[in-house]
């Protein structure tokens, strides 16, 4: 006869705990901190290399997440911010222990900005907090409109969808309509910004949603 | 493949209260996962039948998902109702400002033991 044990202890406790010390770091250094999520290729880097050559590189501090390869700390290193890059092996993602070590790394004073470029990777980034303030997920248009519905929590989740590569809409059959109503209809709250890293639509929009988050 | 990782949370979780309640033989552990979370069993079975394999206490163990369907309320009319489809939208007044009630767990709910 088997005997049951309550538990009810949740799984991903431990990380939850670094994600609040992470928290409490960036808040003592007034840092605004968004962590970005997307499929692989979607423009991520590219983004930031145009919000690099906008803003104060010196404010800015970048936390670099890939499975494998220097190549995207590479490409913004030229801008003078402060840059770290983690080499996640085979994760998928980032999570609260991954940043905790890096932020502990990084010299975080002055930065007004911390961006954590997550794994490309629309599923598992969603479920791992890392202290951040704000989980943007960026959506190139070559993608399809159905992406919010496939992976509802990374929707659910972020506070602010970038619809990235706008200036290809005239070749595609993208209805940007409705890649809004699905990601509404899972996160009504949720903000849109759509960006052309290539023709710069957008991108005032995208550095004024930055800066009036920037704290100090 | 985060799975992994989180199997290992959940090993060491059953470990921890194996060994708090002097428990000797695991037979079955029952998580709970909200539907949000997107928990894949077979994903989850296939993790824990591999890192089960080398603890006299776990091995052969059974590790039972119990899927959480999500469940919302209104912020506005607190109407509380099952979000279908993901649809996060009161079915009473409209309003799309819900808090999730019910859908994103993800723990360790109990273990059965010998």
């Amino acid at each position: 006869m088997a005997i049951k044990i309550q538990v009810l202890d949740n799984i991903l406790e431990m990380n939850e705990s670094y994600a609040a010390e992470n928290r409490r770091l960036f808040d003592e250094h007034k840092a605004f901190v968004i962590n970005m999520m997307s499929s692989p290729g979607s423009g991520k880097t590219t983004l930031l290399e145009r919000t690099l050559e906008r803003l104060d590189p010196s404010q800015i501090a970048i936390i670099e997440g890939d499975m494998r390869t220097t190549r995207d700390a590479e490409r913004l290193e030229r801008f003078g911010c402060r840059i770290l890059q983690i080499c996640t092996g085979n994760a998928c993602h980032l999570d609260g222990k991954m940043i905790h070590d890096a932020a502990k790394e990084m010299d975080l004073k002055g930065v007004r900005l911390l961006v954590i470029e997550n794994v490309g990777n629309l599923v598992c980034p969603a479920e791992f907090r890392v202290g951040e303030d704000a989980k943007i997920v960026v959506l190139s248009v070559t993608e399809g409109e159905d992406k919010p519905l496939k992976y509802p929590l990374m929707f659910r989740e972020a506070s602010l969808c970038i619809f990235n590569k706008i200036d290809l809409l005239p070749h595609l059959d993208f209805s940007l309509e409705e890649a809004r109503e699905n990601a509404r209809q899972i996160n009504p709250q949720l903000k849109f910004l759509d960006i052309s890293c290539k023709t710069g639509q957008g991108l005032e929009e995208w550095t004024d949603w930055l800066q009036g988050r920037m704290k100090g | 493949m985060h799975e992994m990782g989180l199997v290992q949370n959940i090993v060491d979780i059953v470990l921890k209260t194996a060994e708090q309640n002097g428990i000797t033989k695991v037979l079955r552990i029952n998580i709970r996962a909200g539907q949000l979370r997107a928990i894949v069993p077979k994903q989850l079975q296939f993790c824990f039948e591999i890192l089960s394999r080398e603890s006299k206490i776990l091995q052969g163990a059974e590790l039972v998902v119990e899927t959480l369907p999500v469940k919302g309320k209104c912020k506005s009319c607190k109407h509380e109702f099952p979000v279908n489809e993901y649809r996060f939208v009161c079915p009473e007044c409209e309003h799309e400002d819900i808090d999730v009630l019910q859908g994103m767990e993800l723990l360790v709910a109990n273990i059965e033991v010998a």
